[in-house]
This record gives structure tokens, sequence and C-alpha cells, in this order.
């Protein structure tokens, strides 16, 4: 593996995904900003958890509140409140990420630039990784990016409306339970695709080989088979491994098995850097976890024959 | 003869081949075939479409598996591609860059992972055409397109360059261009061209060697110099039609009342006997022996290297 190539097919992967790792969140985020003005001008109310906007007035005297209320829980409350305000962009990213690999090296065949990429001195495995990691780190990231900008926007903006109506200017700027919150949604997506990457794997695999519509060689095959374990023994084992591995896997190795959680914002109060390390340990010692791994091995080594084979 | 690529030395040929062939189900492809290119050729690779063109030079650029020996350089191209790619360069369809890219892109992304990647000299190679390079390569003509490819291999410093029909959709103005450029700013006896084309005519003067396929088999491979001194054509008067009969030639048209006989290494004397010898261009070499005419069996050289 060579660094300097994985960087140009890295460069190339944003480049040619541009639109949907950066515009489409900002565009999203547009929309939401577009609200948020309505709500401060008291034209509708955004909000999330325990801030909700309803008129610039409103806005002051709802912190004021919360501050009087929470004292010392404030902070997470506003920290919680500004991912649920941006959290928009979050919806784009598992759409984005299916269509961005089951088109990955399906598209390359399609429009012949296979064989300019096969002209360059570039080894199919190098291929598949750039494609995984530019697919399912670079573009969350890039989108994780984009909103936290987006975040400090709305924290200068909001206290910018709150010193003007007399309320507090401190407590917008939780930078601590954000910073925690940041770093948890990067250990969180790292844990979600380690979990699933024997899924994606498989779409990959899909894109190098599928001669036409690898959407359907992706999903009708397993949808077949699901039917049919269903048929045959009254059983789900398939899906349910496939829901273990396109999230619960992931959300139960958080260790809130019997809690009551109320919505997102709950849980995202739930979620710090601490409890991810606990989740990676759980993981870890879950054999579910390496059994997806060794599948997701196997898938991977198939794609990358695949697309040593077609051209 | 080479076994490892540490063991392949620049004077060795750069392609050696050894009962390479490929079969698509029952339909073979490419017939088992020996071929051995050396360093410092241009070598014109010709044949009809479908005729196995194509399937060889994917073997050698290791786009796809085969059957038999294949070394490119002392490599074997479908287990080591990447590496063979710093010193093989390819056009293997006409409009394969990536089209959503600029053409900036196009010289950002080959500089990156290319080593042996000139910019300066593919800038001069653009410059002197009229590709905007801010523009999206599906944005450009076809003929724009093949400029930009055409720019991008002369400007890798490879030992192998890999034409398949680089010239397709482009003005005549633009190929003679590129075949003079070719030539004389790319080509030294360093470096090896592999090249098909349907204009055999523009190629014919700047090849070294040719190769003819047909039906998946190797019908000829021989270097110009003595090719043109093998075939020759003999406009002969009626009367003396069957004497030329009699000395085998393989191909045979007549016009005006006159026969013109095409042979393959006959007796050089006997034919002046018959009446006026003429050298032959590539493509009438090719059109005969590729004619299924009653003559064909005489030919010498079907079979190639077989």
């Amino acid at each position: 593996m060579n660094p300097a190539i994985m960087k140009a097919l890295l460069q190339r992967e944003f480049l040619e995904g541009k639109f949907f790792y950066v515009w489409l969140p900002i565009i999203l985020l547009g929309i939401v900003t577009l609200f948020v003005f309505m709500a401060l001008t008291g034209i509708g109310k955004v909000g999330g958890g325990e801030v909700v906007i309803t008129g610039a007035a409103g806005l002051a005297q709802g912190l004021n509140l919360l501050v009087e209320k929470h004292g010392d829980d404030a902070p997470l409350a506003v920290a919680v409140a500004y991912q649920m305000i941006t959290a928009l962009p979050w919806l784009s990213v598992p759409f984005i990420i299916f269509f961005s690999l089951i088109g990955s090296f399906y598209d390359e065949r399609r429009d012949r630039s296979v064989l300019f990429w096969k002209s360059m001195p570039v080894s199919d495995t190098e291929e598949v990784i750039a494609k995984l990691v530019g697919v399912v780190i670079l573009a969350p990231l890039i989108v994780l990016g984009v909103t936290i900008l987006w975040q400090l926007g709305f924290a200068a903006l909001f206290s910018l409306v709150s010193l003007v109506f007399g309320g507090p200017v401190g407590v917008l700027w939780p930078l601590g339970a954000l910073i925690d919150i940041w770093l948890s949604v990067v250990m969180m997506l790292i844990l979600t695709s380690l979990w699933a990457l024997p899924v994606l794997a498989w779409l990959l695999l899909v894109s190098a080989y599928a001669p036409r519509a690898p959407f359907v060689y992706a999903t009708l095959p397993i949808g077949l088979l699901i039917t049919l374990e269903n048929w045959l023994f009254s059983t789900h084992g398939i899906a349910k491994w496939l829901g273990l591995h396109m999230g619960f896997g992931a959300m139960r190795s958080l260790g809130l098995e019997g809690r009551h959680i109320n919505g997102p914002d709950e849980l995202l109060a739930e979620v710090n850097f601490l409890n991810m390390l606990e989740a990676f340990g759980r993981s870890l010692a879950d054999p579910n976890f390496w059994v997806g791994l060794v599948v997701a091995g196997g898938l991977l080594y198939g794609a990358v024959e695949l697309r040593r084979r077609t051209n | 003869m080479m076994n490892d690529t540490d063991a392949y030395t620049s004077t060795d040929n750069v392609i050696v081949a050894r009962n390479l062939s490929k079969n698509y189900g029952d339909f073979q492809a490419l017939k088992p075939t020996n071929l051995d290119i050396p360093v410092g050729r241009i070598v014109g690779v010709v044949g009809a479409n479908g005729a196995g063109k194509t399937t060889m030079l994917q073997a050698i650029l290791g786009l796809s598996d085969f059957d038999g020996d294949l070394k490119v350089m002392g490599r074997d191209p479908s287990k080591e591609r990447a590496a063979l790619m710093q010193d093989v360069c390819f056009i293997a369809d006409v409009a394969t860059l990536p089209k959503w890219m600029k053409v900036s892109d196009v010289l950002d992304y080959v500089e990156r992972v290319h080593p042996h990647f000139d910019r300066a000299k593919a800038l001069d190679f653009l410059s002197r055409t009229k590709v905007p390079l801010g523009r999206k390569v599906k944005a450009l003509s076809k003929g724009m397109t093949v400029q930009v490819h055409l720019a991008i291999v002369m400007s890798i410093d490879a030992k192998l360059l890999v034409l398949d029909e680089p010239t397709l959709g482009l003005d005549i103005l633009f190929r003679k261009e590129f075949y003079r450029a070719l030539l004389e700013e790319y080509f030294d006896e360093q470096r090896t061209i592999l090249i098909t084309t349907h204009q055999v005519e523009e190629v014919e003067h700047i090849l070294s060697d040719v190769i003819f396929i047909r039906d998946g088999a190797v019908l000829l491979n021989q270097d110009m110099e003595s090719l043109g001194n093998s075939f020759v054509e003999v406009t002969v008067a009626k009367d003396k039609a069957s004497e030329a009969e009699a000395l085998g030639p393989i191909d045979m048209k007549s016009s005006f009342g006159r026969a013109s006989y095409i042979f393959s290494n006959a007796d050089p004397e006997a034919l002046r006997a018959l009446g006026e010898v003429r050298r032959l261009g590539l493509a009438d070499i090719f059109v005969a022996m590729m004619r299924e005419t009653p003559f064909a069996h005489n030919n010498n050289n079907r079979g190639g290297e077989q």
C-alpha cells in the first residue's frame, strides 16, 4: 500500500462525491437556517430537547429558564440542541453510502473509464480500499465537519440574539460538551462502520460484478433468501443478522438496553467519549462482531478479484 | 528464459508469449500464439473487428486472464498489472477518460499516482490544441478527448506504449501531427510501441514490424522491410496467366483484360519474366492475405509463428 497513491485516490473520491458530501449537507442546513430565521422572527418554531426557539425574545427567555432550572447541565442540553437542529444532513448519509458503494465499480465499467484507471499504476486492492474508505469514512467525516461549522455559526447567531434580548451568552458555547459529542460521533461512525462492514463489502462486491442494475443485484438475492428462510423454517436468522450489523449491534454495545430513552435528545445526552470506549470494548468481546469482520474480509477479497477480472 | 522480474533486462524481448490463448466458453477468441516482441520496435497489429486483436492486447495489459505463458518486461500482467503500469502505458478504447473530471483534474490525478509522468510535457502538447484545461471531459468534443488522452500517454516515460485505434475520431491534420510527434518526440530505441488501427496507410511508414490476426490466430508476424520484399504484385498479360498460376500466387484480381497476381516469397527472376513487378502497400498485403481465394492455400506465410 503506497500512502501517496492512497491520498491521490481519496482526493479523487472527494472530487467525485463533492456534491453529495459537501454541497448536499450545505443545502440541507441552508434550509434549516431558513427555518431558524423564521422561528427567530416568530413564525413557527425550531428546537431540540430543552431548547426551543419561538421568536427572538422567546429564545432569550428560554435560555434564562434553562440555566435557572438545570444549572450545570444546561451546557449539555444546549450542545444536544445544536446536534438536533443540525441533524438533517445525517438522514442523507446512509443513502449516500449505499448508492455510492453500489455505483463505485459499476459506473466506471459503464462509462469505460475503468480502462483509464487501470492504465495507471494503481492496484485493484488500493482501488477497493480507497472506495471503501472514501465513501464510508471520508464522506461522513466531511458531513460532520459541515455540521460542526453550522453549529458554531448558530452559536454565534444565538449569542447575538440572546445578547440583544437579555439572555445568557456563556451557556450558548458549551465547547466541552460539544467536543465530547463530536468525538463520540466520530467513534460511533467507526463502530457502526465496523459492524456494518460485511454489508458495505457486499455492496462493493456487487458493484464490481453486476452486469446491470446493481441495485437489484444487491438487494434481490438477500430479499429472496430472507423470504425463503421464512417459508422453509419459519425463522428470521438472515434478517436478524442483517439488523445486527446495520445498527442494532452497535447500539447494543452502548449498553443502553433496559434503560428508558425518550427520543434522540436523551440518547445523545447518554453518549459520551467514555461510554463510546466501553461500547468498543463490548463490541470487541462480541463474537458476532468478529464473524462480521471475517465475512467482510472474504467479500472484500472477492471485490478485488472481480475488479481485476472485469473491464 | 525469464522466471522473475529481476532477470529482465532492457535488451530482452519486451513481450514474450508462449501458447498464449483465451477462451470464452466454447469460443476461442485467441488461438495458442507465440510472440516475441523486441525492444525498440513499432509493431502494427492489423486485423478485422473481432479477429482477436483486443483479446491479445487485453492479456498483454493485464486486463484479462489468459491461458499459456505471457511475460511483459518479465512480469505476469494478470498478477502484476499495477507494477507493470509504471512502465507500460495504454489507450485501450476511445473516450475512456473519466467524464466528470476537469482536464486539469485528470492531469492532477496522473501526476499524483504516476511516477513517470511529466506534467510540463503534457501541458506543452495540450498548448498546441484548443483544449480548455478548465473544462470537464464530458463537455469536450470526441476529438479533444482523444487529444487529452494522447497528451497524457506521450508525457509518461513508459517502456511499452499500447495504442488501440488511437486516432479514431480525429481529423486528418491531427492524425498526421500525432504520428509525427509519436515518431519524432516520443519514440526511441529504448521504447516499444504496439499499435492497432484501421487506417493502415497512415501508420505504415512508422511501423517497423507488423502482425496480422484473423479468427484468433496470428497469420503473419514480420518486419516491414522483409515484408515489402516478399510480397509483390505482378501484372500479367492474358497469354501468360497459366505460367503465373504455376508459380503459386496467393491472390489474383483482373481488370481491363489484364490479371494481377500477388506472390509471396516467389523467385524474383521468374516473376520479372512474367511482367511488371510492383511492391505492395501494407493494406494490399493485408487484403490479399485475408481474402479466401482459390489461391489462398499457396500462402507460405500462413500460420505466422505457429
